[in-house]
């Protein structure tokens, strides 16, 4: 009974996700009928050719990957700051007060002014890293305390009274309740990781990247070019975000989630 | 286990001003009172869990809280194994407090009663010399309280290990204790040996004189 209902709710789901694709494809359709213009809305034959055409491109999979490994480390990058400054808040109650007002400064930070003056000071590939990492800092910063917050603190209390080592408390205890969250968020973090990478790539013109691509494409009046790389990056992104919500069932076996 | 000049406050309020007690090591001492009058205190502080003034052994203790407080993504003998890693050990308390078939099942899949037997058996299985508990039969219908106690039983049994518990039951203090200590306001109003095993009068009047004291205190 319950493995058929896993089995309808996956097939429900997969019916929802298909019809929000087949209804943007819709709108898109419309817009194209409505404009008449391939310069300002590309038919969608077309930009599918196009992604095709990228597809076969080894330009295309250079730029992907280069923007691809940039996204992963300003992720990366996020996450090991926003990890350092979770552990010494969590063991110095001051620093997190102290550290609320920078979170709160951080989140208001604009992106596209914050590259330009990166491109003064650094160079068009170091510049969508660093302007993705401090994006994603406070955000991943603010995930991590969440999910510190959110351990059991009889659970902290029974492990203190027992007198349990370190390594089980923390490989016990603290990872599973915590990993489950964390993982969650992750993969929005990374896919909004690769956005802000592609839109300072945008802005900087940065060589051998998808963002370098969508600007020369918008100068150049490629329209139906700049629609097939948005779709792959959306596509790109959507991928990263199913891998990590699979991680993340993994870990909630871990974190006892599933033995209901 | 001596506790001497125990002074514990918190903003606005004092628990206990110079507070001492003698626990008897292998009896099982049982703390009655009413609502505030600092029986959890007193264990926490026993425990290690609550700091305050004063001079408190700095024993290695086990204690059975009120909720079980099981690792939720641990089997139950996952749970005893965080305290005990031998495996015959955790398997003849299982027997004792009747789990032997839930060994291999997670907290959500047991019961109210069962997840506390849990909790008795890792309390027992840590090498401890005191034993904590702290409301451990509140809100359970009378079988079960009767079948918790005497799992607690079994489980202490041949162990002789000193424990302190909070109850607001006379019943269970009188079932449980070899001495019942009745504390208000963060002092002793009443210490008493139980009767236990004499004459049935003689344990009927201290249930008397427990509830008179405790109806006092209201």
């Amino acid at each position: 009974m319950r493995q058929s209902s896993k089995g309808v709710r996956g097939v429900s789901s997969l019916v929802a996700s298909l019809a929000a694709v087949g209804c943007m494809w819709l709108a898109w359709f419309v817009a194209w009928a409505a404009v008449g213009d391939p310069y300002v809305v590309p038919p969608v034959g077309e930009t599918v050719g196009e992604i095709f055409a990228l597809f076969g491109s080894a330009d295309y999979w250079l730029a992907f990957g280069m923007t691809l490994s940039r996204a992963a480390a300003a992720w990366a990058l996020s996450c090991a700051v926003a990890l350092a400054l979770a552990a010494l808040s969590a063991v110095w109650g001051p620093l997190r007060a102290f550290l609320s007002a920078f979170v709160a400064v951080m989140r208001t930070l604009p992106v596209m002014a914050v590259t330009l003056m990166l491109l003064i000071w650094s160079s068009r590939t170091a510049a969508p890293i660093i302007v993705a990492s401090l994006t994603l800092v406070p955000i991943t910063y603010a995930q991590f305390m969440a999910a510190y917050d959110g351990i059991d603190c009889r659970l902290v209390e029974m492990a203190a009274v027992y007198r349990l080592p370190p390594s089980v408390r923390l490989f016990k205890i603290y990872l599973p309740q915590a990993l489950p969250p964390v993982l969650a968020q992750a993969g929005a973090n990374l896919s909004l990781s690769l956005k802000v990478v592609i839109s300072a790539e945008v802005l900087s013109s940065t060589f051998r990247s998808l963002g370098g691509m969508i600007s020369e494409a918008n100068m150049f009046l490629r329209t139906s070019q700049m629609f097939a790389l948005t779709v792959t990056v959306l596509a790109a992104g959507g991928l990263i975000e199913w891998l990590f919500s699979r991680l993340k069932l993994i870990t909630a076996k871990w974190s006892g989630e599933e033995q209901a | 286990m001596k506790l001497t000049n125990i002074v514990k406050r918190y903003p606005g309020c004092t628990v206990f001003e110079n507070f001492s007690l003698d626990i008897a090591e292998g009896e099982v001492t049982c703390l009655l009172g009413p609502s505030g009058a600092g029986k959890t205190t007193l264990l926490n502080i026993i425990a290690g869990l609550t700091p305050c003034e004063g001079q408190v052994p700095a024993v290695a203790c086990s204690y059975i809280f009120q909720q079980p407080r099981l690792v939720p993504n641990l089997t139950v003998r996952g749970n005893l194994r965080l305290v005990c890693m031998d495996g015959s050990a955790i398997a003849a308390m299982l027997g004792r407090v009747g789990l032997s078939d839930k060994a291999s099942a997670y907290p959500k899949t047991l019961s109210g009663g069962q997840a506390r037997r849990v909790a008795i058996a890792r309390a027992f299985l840590y090498p401890a010399p005191v034993v904590l508990m702290d409301e451990p039969f509140t809100s359970l219908d009378l079988a079960l309280k009767l079948d918790m106690m005497n799992a607690f039983a079994a489980a202490r049994e041949g162990d002789g290990r000193t424990a302190v518990f909070v109850t607001h039951d006379v019943d269970e203090a009188l079932y449980l204790a070899d001495r019942i200590v009745v504390l208000a306001a963060g002092r002793v109003v009443l210490d008493r040996p139980n009767p236990r095993g004499s004459a049935f009068g003689a344990q009927s009047a201290l249930r008397e004189e427990l509830v008179s004291c405790l109806l006092s205190l209201r």
